[in-house]
């Protein structure tokens, strides 16, 4: 039994000894080779973290993740607020509740119904002129040919026009001597307006003109020019005025939603 | 399991086959086994002076052997029957101490004969008398009766280590049994052979083998034959240790022994024991209860503490020091045989080593291996692209935002100051009105331009009147917050006195 053990842990010890010399050598070497590799990777890794920075973690990327989150939703929230809840022209042409929806089918009716209704706000604004403004002529057999893009220049100008009307119709009786649209930009539309008030008028005219409104994009008064009408440049013509008026020069960009700047 | 060591002791002569298998567990020794076997015949009470060992012997062996092959591979010592054997103790005088080496073996060789070489010699350890004198021990034995032994040994193909002088064994358990009791005469009395064992306590052993033992004591009827028999067996054994002692020690005072420990199959026959201590008037004792050992329920029925020499035996391969007494050198395949447990056992762990050093490098290979691979391995695609597109959509989403609080200050900013200018007109400003004003957009101020003429008729109206335009400016300063940067007087068409007014509006200090 004491040979057969013997025997039985020579012969292990015999393969225990092979094996280590034909693999277990070669393995530790390779731990070896191995551990100055990992040492150079180490070192090389930290040098590159020095220079270029260290990958981001999970924390930094979930920190990452928040502030994006943070930033889109304090970028929309302004968004909403200078635009009232516009995401394009059309939209200045609803009621705030119902903006920013789905994109609306019946855009080419609205236009029409804008463009008929904005008739009769024109008329009451002696030298307002739709054509000259840039805005196609309403038709109640059919409609304008318009591709996407004149469809949203239309609804620009529109909205634009209506603003224009509504106040100088407010602010009557005023001598509007010039009107113009020019687009400055996709998303900015410039007015110029020349008109003939009194100082009362003219106050009321860039106060609604200026300020900010629910049914328009915001504008902003690029420049003005207010100079006194001298008596003998008073028009026999015009409108009548309750006290001596002046001449108010002042050009408007209007800032729509869904151009390159400031938007999304 | 940790091997603890054990050894045989076997003791062939008084008569019977007496083995004791005796394990070492720390400072205790357990007797794991004790085996008699009778090899006189009945009645038998002396024991034949010849070289050889009896037949008898060899068919007990042979049994023994037999029936306890497995456990013969501890070693095994055997006891030499000393006739004929000589021992004393050799003294030289107090002299340096690298030469008392050298007189002790002259001297051991001078006590032996004049003539060695029939003659086995060995020493005990050199040790001091109480003189101061360096002395030893000696034995010796027949060349010839220890060939003989070992002849009979071989024959009966007894596995053997050592041969041992069975009363030195004896003197072994019983310093170690009985350690410093006084003056003993320890009588280990077989069926064929009574050893007299005389320990002085200070070391000096001295012995006498006897050919006579209780063999006829034991197979006597009970009744007065055999309290016969014990009285004349007590008589006689107190007569031949009163001639050994004179022979050993002479007429000295001092050596005489004070109590006597009986051993041997002679304990067990309480005649004996009684006449025994009435012949030689000492108190007489037998082991009863063991000192130092642990008997096993396998060897309590033999009373194994009886059987001193087996157990001096044993204990002399147990002990590391070894045995100077061995008149033979355990054989070397043996020794080899022995240490083959031991060298297994290295060449196991050897073997455990190597296999758990491949099991551990491999592991740790694979360890480093994908370590190295996490540390080489390239940011994952898809966090550098979340972490771009964050980057990316956090700076867009801040440019968004300025860009709109720009657009909401640029907005909110010159409408009303443009109210506020046109508002002017309609005041009365004395001593002068506002003509016109332009505003055009500038950084970091808006650019202002003003036209003033005199009220007719006003104090001041005059060209150079400095005092009016500095209450302009500061009008202009209170109430629309313009920093009144340049004046320029003019006449206008009509020849009227005519003031430009160029003025400053910061950014910030629009009032609405």
């Amino acid at each position: 039994m004491r040979r057969l053990g013997f025997a039985l842990s020579l012969l292990a010890a015999a393969a225990a000894t092979t094996i280590f010399f034909t693999e277990t050598r070669a393995t530790l070497r390779s731990v070896h080779a191995l551990r100055q590799a990992l040492a150079r990777d180490l070192d090389l890794a930290l040098a590159t973290a020095e220079r270029h920075g260290a990958a981001p973690s999970s924390d930094e990327l979930a920190l990452a993740s928040s502030r994006r989150r943070a930033a889109l939703e304090q970028s929309d929230t302004l968004a909403v607020g200078f635009w009232q809840g516009a995401h394009e022209p059309s939209d200045y042409l609803l009621t705030r509740a119902a903006r920013g929806g789905e994109r609306r089918d019946d855009r080419r009716a609205l236009l029409d119904d804008a463009l008929l209704a904005l008739q009769v706000d024109v008329k009451e604004v002696p030298g307002l002129s739709p054509t000259r403004l840039g805005l196609v002529a309403p038709s109640l057999s059919r409609a304008a040919p318009l591709d996407e893009e004149a469809l949203a220049e239309q609804f620009t100008r529109v909205v634009a026009v209506r603003l224009l009307a509504l106040t100088l119709r407010r602010r009557a009786p005023l001598d509007l001597q010039s009107a113009t649209l020019t687009f400055e930009q996709r998303d900015r539309l410039v007015a110029r307006v020349t008109v003939v008030g009194s100082i009362d008028q003219l106050v009321g005219v860039i106060e609604e003109l200026a300020a900010p409104s629910a049914d328009a994009p915001p504008r902003s008064l690029r420049n003005f020019t207010l100079r006194r009408q001298e008596p003998e440049e008073w028009r026999l013509t015009g409108p009548q005025f309750t006290s001596p008026p002046a001449c108010l020069d002042a050009t408007l960009c209007f800032l729509f939603p869904g151009g390159t700047e400031a938007s999304r | 399991m940790l091997m603890r060591p054990a050894a045989w002791g076997i003791d062939l002569t008084g008569g019977a086959l007496r083995a004791l298998h005796i394990e070492r567990a720390g400072r205790r020794n357990r007797i794991l086994d004790a085996i008699e076997i009778p090899l006189s015949g009945p009645g038998e009470g002396a024991e034949a002076l010849t070289a050889h060992l009896p037949e008898a012997a060899g068919r007990a062996l042979a049994e023994f052997v037999r029936t306890h092959a497995a456990a013969l591979g501890d070693p095994v010592v055997v006891a030499l029957p000393v006739f004929g054997a000589r021992h004393g103790r050799a003294e030289v005088a107090v002299t340096a101490a690298g030469q008392a080496e050298k007189l002790l073996e002259f001297e051991v060789q001078r006590a032996v004969a004049s003539d060695l070489e029939p003659w086995l010699v060995r020493r005990g350890p050199t040790r001091s008398s109480a003189s101061g004198a360096p002395g030893c021990d000696w034995f010796a034995a027949r060349r010839e009766h220890v060939q003989c032994v070992v002849g009979d040994l071989q024959r009966w193909r007894l596995p053997f280590d050592l041969l041992v002088p069975g009363p030195l064994a004896l003197a072994r358990y019983c310093e170690l049994e009985w350690p410093g009791r006084g003056r003993r005469l320890m009588m280990e009395c077989q069926r064929t052979r009574t050893d007299l064992l005389f320990l002085l306590g200070d070391g000096t052993q001295r012995w006498r083998s006897l050919p006579l033992g209780c063999g006829a004591l034991a197979d006597a009827p009970v009744g007065p034959t055999r309290d016969a028999e014990a009285r004349r067996l007590a008589e006689r054994l107190r007569a031949e240790w009163r001639e050994a002692h004179l022979a050993l020690f002479g007429a000295h005072d001092g050596t005489a022994p004070e109590r006597t420990v009986l051993l041997g199959e002679a304990a067990r026959h309480p005649e004996l024991r009684h006449a025994l201590a009435a012949a030689t008037g000492l108190e007489l004792v037998t082991p009863h209860a063991p000192r130092t050992f642990v008997v096993t329920a396998r060897a309590a029925p033999q009373q194994p503490l009886h059987h001193g020499t087996a157990i001096g035996l044993a204990l002399a391969a147990l002990d590391r020091a070894g045995d100077p007494w061995s008149l033979v050198d355990p054989p070397r395949g043996r020794r080899l045989t022995r240490a083959v447990p031991a060298l297994s056992g290295a060449l196991l762990a050897l073997a455990a080593g190597l296999l758990a050093t491949d099991f551990i490098a491999a592991r740790e290979l694979h360890r480093l291996a994908a370590l190295r691979e996490r540390v080489v391995a390239p940011v994952d695609p898809r966090v550098q692209a979340d972490w771009a597109s964050a980057g990316a959509t956090i700076t867009a989403a801040n440019q968004r935002s300025e860009a709109l609080l720009a657009a909401i200050d640029d907005a909110g900013r010159r409408w009303p100051l443009a109210r506020h200018l046109i508002a002017a007109l309609a005041e009365t400003t004395p001593p002068f009105r506002l003509l016109s004003c332009a505003a055009e957009p500038g950084t970091p101020a808006d650019l202002v331009r003003l036209t003033f003429e005199p009220v007719a008729g006003a104090v001041g109206s005059d060209v150079g009147a400095v005092g009016d335009v500095d209450a302009i400016t500061r009008w202009l300063h209170d109430r629309v917050g313009l920093n009144v940067t340049g004046v320029e007087e003019r006449r206008g068409p009509d020849g009227t006195r005519r003031v430009d007014l160029v003025a400053a509006l910061p950014h910030a200090a629009a009032k609405p």
